[in-house]
């Protein structure tokens, strides 16, 4: 039986060598390849043989892993034109109005504000242009981002009325427009990598609440400064980690979820000097603490869908396109 | 004189076929690769050879584009499979593959009537 395992380790470790493949995927050609080659056996040829001939009429495994990976793309399943493009327009809007708080309102407040500011728009700019190229990474950050503004806003709305800007309006209502386009209908649309960037998304905006703390002035709060930077940062590397494949991607998730529960623990503590008190603890204490548990499932999928600690040469130069 | 020789069947054929066969088979309930590649093999006398790896970048094409879904469940065998059956888009697919082809069949035997 030994000899059948390491033929079929062998086939496996050169169809994971080649691609980037999903291991229900890997499972299901294994099935195939044992089954075949217990037909042959029992048609009276030799285990060895048996084994041989199953894996040479699959095929070339780094042919078969090659197709594989242009049907299927890392992240999930990649948008139409129609889908991907209209999600663009819808999410225009929104990415104008805040390119210009930030490059015009923003610039030169405060530096800490500026930063994130700055690297927000970086990212907002990324995903818009990912987003037009139809890569499946544009796609999932935008699954959890969305998701989470649309939750937010609709709490919130619901709570203190509708903005006094009505072009404000405008520009959320075409975001849930965009959100109906990219949210992934069917379950298997979005692949675990691809559910770990969105769950990571979500996390960043935990991170953004509990960083915008540290630069809200005078009413000091030293945990959530460190925290603050710590889930920040954590989640931005998670993200790159999970595109790239690295395991770390794992370790800086379960640290930005650390830090969010720390956040927590401090900010519920406080009280939240607004119009509307309740309602800023309901969306800022629910975004840090669902941030939380979304970064830790997220470092879970990322452990699960690593390949190495440091990830592989090819996601650093196939991650942009992917 | 030339004589006849019988080739295999086209690649682009079997290509073109891969969809309509695949929707064909799993209309008639769910099935899972192994046994797929040798209904395709029995339907067709052993003419249609498909290369058995193929196979699969063609379903997953199919399940990327809704038409069908995969789900898991443990075989004859004791081992756990992933098993696929139609979406209601891939029935509507069916339909449509299944006309189109009939013209074209028609149309065929049609013009070598008598030739």
């Amino acid at each position: 039986m030994s000899d059948w395992d390491d033929a079929v380790r062998g086939y496996r470790a050169a169809l994971q060598a080649e691609a980037d493949l999903d291991r229900r995927d890997v499972d299901e050609i294994e099935d195939h390849l044992r089954s075949l080659a217990e037909e042959l056996q029992t048609a009276g040829m030799s285990s060895l043989d048996a084994i041989r001939e199953a894996c040479k009429r699959l095929g070339d495994p780094r042919l078969l892993a090659r197709e594989h990976a242009r049907v299927r793309s890392p992240f999930g399943a990649r948008l139409s034109r129609t889908r991907a493009w209209s999600a663009a327009a819808l999410c225009a809007p929104w990415w104008w109005s805040f390119a210009k708080l930030t490059l015009v309102e923003v610039r030169g407040t405060a530096p800490g504000m500026t930063s994130i500011f700055g690297i927000n728009l970086a990212i907002a700019t990324a995903v818009m242009l990912g987003l037009t190229a139809r890569t499946t990474w544009a796609r999932a950050i935008l699954v959890g981002a969305l998701s989470w503004l649309m939750i937010d806003r609709a709490i919130g709305w619901a709570g203190a009325g509708l903005p006094s800007d009505r072009l404000e309006i405008v520009r959320i209502s075409c975001l849930a427009g965009a959100f109906v386009f990219v949210v992934p209908w069917r379950r298997r649309e979005l692949t675990a990598s691809g559910y770990a960037i969105a769950l990571l998304a979500w996390a960043y905006h935990g991170a953004n609440v509990v960083s915008s703390f540290q630069l809200s002035g005078p009413d000091q709060l030293p945990l959530t400064d460190v925290a603050g930077s710590v889930a920040f940062f954590a989640t931005l590397a998670a993200g790159l980690g999970v595109l790239l494949r690295g395991r770390w991607a794992a370790v800086a998730s379960i640290a930005a979820s650390v830090a969010l529960v720390i956040a927590y623990t401090d900010l519920r503590t406080r009280t939240f000097h607004t119009a509307t008190p309740t309602l800023s603890a309901i969306l800022w204490l629910g975004a840090v603490l669902t941030g939380a548990a979304a970064a830790g499932i997220a470092a879970i999928l990322a452990w699960r869908t690593s390949r190495g600690s440091l990830g592989t040469l090819r996601h650093w130069i196939d991650a942009p396109f992917a | 004189m030339p004589r006849a020789v019988r080739h295999r069947i086209a690649k682009d054929l079997i290509a073109a076929s891969a969809t309509p066969l695949l929707l064909a088979i799993l209309h008639k309930g769910p099935s899972y690769g192994y046994a797929i590649i040798q209904q395709v093999r029995e339907l067709s006398g052993g003419e249609l050879e498909w290369s058995e790896g193929m196979l699969y970048p063609v379903l997953h094409r199919l399940e990327d584009q809704g038409l069908i879904e995969s789900y898991d469940a443990v075989g004859e065998t004791g081992r756990k499979r992933k098993y696929y059956r139609l979406r209601a888009d891939g029935r509507r697919a069916f339909t449509e593959e299944r006309r189109q082809w009939d013209v074209v069949s028609t149309t065929l035997a049609k013009a070598w009537r008598g030739a």
